[in-house]
């Protein structure tokens, strides 16, 4: 008989209840579905985060010229506009990393 | 980082930090210039291609941080070369320095003084017991007494106990010199199910003191986030174009990824006495197929792999006793392992695998590590 099938006909649900011992956790051995493997105090690796400082540079321009680097003369105003919206889309960018990663 | 603006603006900012840095907006003129401007000056720079490629450049950036945390307990009164691995890693200071990874040693007699303590308190042996019939209760089918079960869980209690003690976050036991110890005959187990059972929590765990292959099972595991196989290579050179087989007692349970449901295993016992808890598998009654193997050669600096396919399994349904579950497989493309186990020559026995092609993720996590990759296919 399979784990599965065990647990389904309810007997090993009556010991599994309560079998959380000394934070071993023995009654979800086999059963975690968190994606990170359970603790038991034990610094796992799967515990520890690559923590990620995101950085975003953004350059504003204290006049509007145009030349050999700049093609567009914008306004201070615009640039510092664009910045926000890339700003925003970088916050988008943050909420979509795996929990794995600390931000 | 999302660069903006010239160059060396950018490599100012990143140059305050001195940390790893990954430009998100990808390959462009500019990246490309921070990039090379950065790593000219020693600073590692990264240009995911798209956003799938930036998650994996930080799980394998998460990976070399986790492999360089790794605190190995090992048990032994002989130390290294381990009596049977002898072609493991034996320089723990050129791994500190390689890695950041820490080996520690601890004497038999603590072991046996944790043993005798767990054994004398009635609440751990009343855990043993408990944990013995979970585990006993979630077999498919059982060739051991339960009573040798709570043995072996009060085996692991010592051992989670002194990896406590020791922060250590990875286990190995040198099988033969435990052996002739005749503790475990005394205490009637095995170190079997102790590894299944950390490797199924994450934990790296391998037989015999061999960190050759215990340390490529992390690297496996933190790319594939699943519990890994390890054992023994045997050679038929007979079996289709050339099979190899992979074989000790000590299965994952959750090796399709520790979000998934674990298989289905059965226990059975080591030694003709009837003692020795160990769990089996059948490798070949799961969907997945495809496999990937390494190990690390004994300097520590080349790893070889296996993109390799299951072809067979054996242990299921089988009382026989010491080391039996096995995993036969071949190259996925070669459909031999041939060069796989003459090129082993140079890099030892034991061989984890897990689930799943992961070969280029391991050999990408090799070389930020440093270590030289052979992938055999």
């Amino acid at each position: 008989m399979y784990r599965r099938e065990f647990i389904k006909n309810g007997t090993i649900a009556t010991i599994t209840g309560s079998a959380i011992i000394n934070g071993l956790y023995m009654n979800n051995l086999f059963e975690s579905n968190t994606g990170i493997p359970l603790s038991i105090d034990i610094p796992s690796p799967y515990l520890s985060k690559l923590a990620v400082k995101p950085v975003m540079t953004a350059m504003y321009h204290t006049a509007v010229w145009e030349g050999p680097c700049r093609w567009k003369g914008e306004t201070k105003e615009e640039e510092l506009k664009a910045a926000a919206i890339q700003f925003d889309s970088l916050r988008l960018f943050n909420l979509q990393l795996p929990g794995c990663i600390q931000v | 980082m999302t660069p903006y603006g010239c160059s060396i603006s950018n490599y100012q900012v990143v140059s305050r930090y001195n940390k790893p840095v990954v430009l998100s907006w990808g390959p462009g003129c500019r990246s490309v210039d921070v990039s090379a401007y950065c790593r000219s000056k020693g600073i590692e720079c990264y240009i995911p291609d798209k956003v799938e490629d930036i998650n994996q450049i930080f799980t394998l950036l998460k990976a070399r941080k986790n492999f360089s945390e790794t605190r190995i307990l090992f048990p032994t009164d002989w130390k290294w070369p381990s009596v049977c691995s002898a072609a493991g890693i034996n320089e723990p200071d050129k791994l500190r320095e390689q890695f950041g990874i820490e080996l520690v040693t601890i004497s038999y007699e603590e072991l046996s003084k944790e043993m005798d303590r767990i054994k004398s308190d009635n609440g751990s042996r009343q855990d043993a017991e408990k944990m013995a019939d979970t585990v006993y209760g979630g077999a498919s089918r059982s060739f051991i007494d339960k009573k040798y079960v709570a043995n072996s869980m009060e085996f692991y209690q010592a051992v989670v106990s002194l990896m406590k003690r020791h922060n250590c976050n990875s286990f190995t036991i040198e099988c033969f010199e435990f052996c002739t110890s005749r503790l475990p005959q005394k205490w009637n187990i095995t170190p079997c199910l102790v590894h299944t059972m950390l490797k199924d929590m994450g934990i790296p765990s391998a037989c015999e003191g061999d960190l050759g292959g215990l340390l490529p099972m992390h690297m496996l595991m933190l790319l594939s986030n699943k519990s890994p196989h390890f054992g023994n290579m045997f050679y038929y050179p007979d079996q289709g174009k050339g099979t190899m087989a992979v074989n000790h007692s000590v299965p994952g349970i959750k090796m399709n990824g520790y979000d998934k449901p674990g298989l289905p295993y059965q226990l059975s016992h080591f030694v003709n006495s009837g003692w020795g808890t160990k769990v089996i598998v059948d490798f070949m009654k799961n969907d997945v197929k495809d496999v990937t193997v390494a190990r690390m050669n004994p300097t520590g600096k080349g790893i070889l792999v296996l993109k390799g396919i299951l072809v067979d399994s054996k242990g299921w349904d089988d009382e026989t006793i010491g080391c039996h579950d096995i995993a036969y497989m071949v190259g996925k493309d070669s459909g031999t392992a041939q060069e796989f186990v003459r090129k082993q020559a140079d890099y030892g026995n034991h061989l984890p695998w897990v689930y799943g092609d992961y070969s280029e993720q391991l050999v990408k996590l090799a070389s930020l590590l440093g270590i030289d990759a052979e992938v055999i296919s």
